[in-house]
């Protein structure tokens, strides 16, 4: 007894396999592609399996492999719950519309409204994704919360979860006002609190004495299904997760949800090595390995090195920050980093690094190099993450010792014009970020949005790794930019590569998972500068249709004003 | 009545876990422990003596982790287990001014000592490092007490260089040499239990005459003012100044908490109607005792 055959006919069929690279029908059984072809390869599969279902509903439609983030966090299941307030426009995961808050009264007045909305008077409101870097790194300050509630607390986190604003109930609550000489509780240049809270105590005290606190570790079930319908919306089949602690109980959750038949993505959960000693680290990592299922999956180990560049956190080379500011920090020791990094390579894990500036990336790149000529550890497939300010030396390096990057493109959009002004200046900005290099010295390239940092979209990925314009427009980096082909295979077969999947996702070809993601457009068709604008109806995952929040359900109404 | 809570900080392989292991052994039973020690090679916490239910560990990592996973949460489960002082390690890349801030935000606690471990042998060579220079650097700013260990291995100059860059670092800070980290016990713990009940505290090691201690009794009370301004004016010299006084016009007796130049006063109904105050100093540079008499407003 055979399972049914589902056949999906659609416009094109962009599979991203060398052999058969277009098509127009796939033949999907037991959630798998059973064949790949066009209608006259139809007539023969009728012909050789019985009972073939077709389903035209893609009929006008583009179907490529579904997407792969190969750099996403589970928490933008979790972030939603509280209000956003970027500086960019960004779809929750139910498909509703936030941010795009261009002045700071913009933000007051988000804030103002959601705070009209709320019944319970003494609930704390609290709002994320403010970035102050938008708006000239004006400080936003207590008094100007007290205008949306001198009887509400209200927290305000920024983008670079360092720093957060508070109103001055706030304050009052936590007892932050007077002399505490507490460095972190900010006071302008009359002596009067800010309302800015810098550094873990200040912030961590301001949360606990309102009774609430932001989401950012400890995922729910509920919370991992608004993960996958970001993913969804997004046309993002199989998603990293970088990264999780996944001890039993964190499992548990992650297994039960993945294991509904109604979940909607897949994910690549990284364990999170800095939140173990290394000896119980290496044997929990060893002993993931052999849990998870079709949509859960778990070999990739995580380690952080340095921060942010545009938080002033990455750790950077001579000559610094463009503006002067100080180097940034560590998250540990960098001989400890190393002593870490080759117990994990010795044992024959794989692992990706978090590396944003080019002092951390060289270091990563010293001790990758050490560990693997003490231990050599073949198809490693180490993975530098973000890799920003890599420069070319770095990435023949990555090349001769077969390391991937997985750079982070979305940055030239979002931050370029501050790496240009401010952090990097402009030599270093034009070469940030640099997948022309990466590929010509054959490093294996992915690019990611980090989401929640930036928005899951790898469309919108592929389009800033290809046109490098920074959200005034400046070109970074003529000479980094990659064709569309190139970058399509970055959010696909690239992004699988690295996370040790692309035997099972990345492209539509015979034995590998049926997940496919639904287009109005075929991204090579309209070429360089439409990517972004191309509609995302949905996908596919394992044979199973899933509907976009954003365009799914209201495909034929126009686009959004 | 708040929980003393003492910091230590330091790069790795300065002495941090040794210096707790010492502190540990003059505080009280129920001291607490956080230890940060995600992604060892060697697990720090396994060489901590103490009861395990008084550890808690700390994660590292980003920062969403630390508010999870970090110094903060890690302080409240401390604080449910009721101990008499928290001993806190900072990470080898962490700031310990940062990690004292929960000390001096949280009602709860009141922030003792900050003591910042620097390692004479490689102290030059470290500051001078372009991937960790500037993470050591940091690490002296707000220490209350610098501990220049390992002083046994230090070539003479090397020892010399070491604290010329202390002095250029951490300006006006109190610097004191050790090998082994072995500091007086009294100076280590804010401790008063066993000041004067049971006698000062037994001090099994020789600190060959490097620091002096005095302790004085009397039944006299003394005016806020003028003890207050004596405690701000005492000699930089003088590491730590602790025990009860009475203050005319305070019903109770005072708790006094005096720590490289940073001092508190706090009631104390418990303490017995006197004035009982024991004074740990580098020596050499004064009569302890008599400073003590001094403060205390009577000739020797």
């Amino acid at each position: 007894m055979t399972s049914p055959i589902t056949v999906f006919c659609a416009k094109k069929i962009r599979t991203m396999s060398r052999n058969r690279p277009t098509a127009t029908h796939v033949a999907v059984q037991d959630g798998k592609v059973r064949a790949v072809g066009t209608s006259s390869d139809l007539n023969d599969w009728m012909a050789t399996w019985p009972g073939i279902r077709v389903d035209d509903r893609y009929a006008d439609k583009v179907l490529m492999p579904g997407f792969v983030e190969a750099h996403g966090h589970a928490m933008e299941g979790g972030v939603w719950r509280d209000l956003f307030l970027g500086f960019f426009e960004r779809y929750s995961p139910e498909g509703q519309l936030e941010g795009g808050l261009k002045t700071l009264d913009q933000v007051l007045a988000r804030l103002k409204a959601a705070e009209a909305k709320m019944d319970d008077p003494s609930k704390p409101l609290l709002a994320w994704g403010y970035d102050p870097i938008y708006y000239d790194n004006q400080r936003m300050t207590r008094h100007q919360l007290d205008q949306v509630s001198t009887t509400r607390p209200i927290i305000v986190l920024h983008a670079s979860f360092h720093i957060m604003n508070v109103n001055s109930k706030v304050l009052e609550m936590a007892n932050m006002f007077g002399d505490t000489g507490v460095e972190g509780i900010l006071k302008d240049d009359s002596g009067d609190v800010t309302g800015e809270l810098q550094e873990m105590a200040a912030m961590f005290m301001a949360q606990e004495a309102t009774g609430a606190g932001f989401k950012l570790q400890g995922i729910s079930k509920d919370e991992l299904y608004w993960f996958g319908k970001s993913g969804v919306n997004a046309g993002v089949t199989t998603s990293a997760d970088l990264s999780q602690k996944m001890d039993e109980t964190q499992l548990s959750t992650y297994e039960e949800a993945t294991g509904e038949d109604g979940f909607p993505m897949r994910i690549a959960t990284a364990f999170a090595s800095m939140m173990w000693d290394v000896p119980a680290g290496v044997a929990r990592a060893k002993a993931l390995k052999s849990r998870g299922n079709d949509k859960l999956h778990f070999g990739v180990t995580k380690v952080m090195t340095d921060g942010s560049i545009q938080g002033f956190t990455a750790r950077v080379k001579w000559p610094g920050y463009h503006n002067g500011a100080p180097n940034g920090m560590w998250n540990s020791p960098p001989m400890q980093l190393k002593e870490l990094i080759k117990a994990y390579n010795a044992e024959g894990l794989q692992l990706h690094l978090h590396v944003n500036g080019d002092q951390a990336s060289e270091f990563v790149l010293d001790c990758l190099q050490e560990a693997l000529r003490e231990h050599p550890n073949p198809d490693h497939r180490h993975t530098l993450q973000h890799c920003q300010m890599a420069d070319s030396s770095q990435f023949r390096r990555m090349g001769a010792l077969g390391i991937c990057a997985n750079l982070f493109a979305n940055h030239i959009y979002y931050w370029g014009d501050q790496h240009y002004a401010l952090t990097m200046g402009p030599d270093r900005a034009n070469r940030m970020d640099a997948c022309a290099t990466a590929l010509a010295y054959n490093v294996p390239l992915a690019i990611h949005s980090d989401v929640p940092v930036t928005p899951l979209a790898p469309l919108f990925t592929a389009w800033c790794a290809v046109n490098r314009e920074t959200a005034t427009g400046r070109v970074l980096g003529e000479e980094e930019k990659i064709s569309v082909e190139q970058a399509l295979h970055a959010i696909t077969l690239g992004a699988a590569w690295q996370l040790k999947l692309d035997h099972l996702v990345g492209s539509i070809e015979i034995g590998k998972f049926a997940d496919f993601a639904v287009l109005d457009a075929d991204p090579v068709e309209v070429g360089a500068k439409a990517l972004k604008d191309i509609k995302v109806l949905g996908t596919v995952l394992g044979g199973t249709p899933q509907i976009s929040a954003i365009h799914g359900a209201k495909a034929t109404e126009p686009a959004r004003a | 009545m708040t929980v003393p809570v003492t910091v230590v900080g330091g790069f790795l392989g300065a002495g941090k876990t040794t210096l707790i292991n010492r502190i540990l052994a003059a505080a009280p039973a129920r001291t607490a422990v956080l230890v940060n020690d995600f992604g060892e090679i060697n697990v720090d916490f396994d060489l901590v003596e103490t009861d395990d239910d008084l550890i808690f560990e700390l994660s590292g990592g980003c920062i969403c982790c630390s508010m999870a996973e970090g110094v903060g949460p890690a302080i409240k489960r401390a604080l449910t287990t009721r101990p008499e002082v928290i001993l806190i390690e900072a990470s080898g890349v962490g700031e310990p001014r940062r990690v004292a801030e929960f000390a001096l935000l949280d009602p709860a606690l009141r922030l003792d000592m900050i003591v910042t471990l620097a390692n004479a042998v490689e102290l030059s060579e470290q500051v001078n490092d372009p991937l960790i220079g500037d993470t050591v650097v940091r690490q002296f700013d707000g220490a209350d007490l610098i501990v220049l260990n390992h002083t046994d291995t230090a070539p003479p100059e090397t020892l010399a260089e070491a604290h010329a860059i202390l002095r250029r670092l951490a300006v006006g800070r109190r610097v004191v040499e050790t090998v082994a980290a072995e500091l007086p016990l009294d100076m280590l713990t804010a401790s008063t239990h066993a000041i004067f009940s049971a006698g000062p505290l037994v001090d099994a090691s020789d600190h060959d005459g490097m620091y002096s201690s005095a302790t004085f009794v009397g039944p006299d009370a003394v005016e806020r003012a003028g003890f207050e301004a004596a405690l701000t004016a005492l000699p930089r010299s003088v590491l730590r100044l602790k025990g009860w006084v009475q203050i005319t016009d305070e019903p109770v007796p005072m708790l006094v908490q005096y720590v490289a130049g940073r001092w508190a006063l706090t009631p104390a109904p418990d303490a017995p109607a006197e004035t009982r105050l024991v004074a740990i100093a580098a020596s050499g540079e004064m009569d302890l005792a008599e400073t003590l008499q001094n403060i205390m407003g009577s000739k020797p």
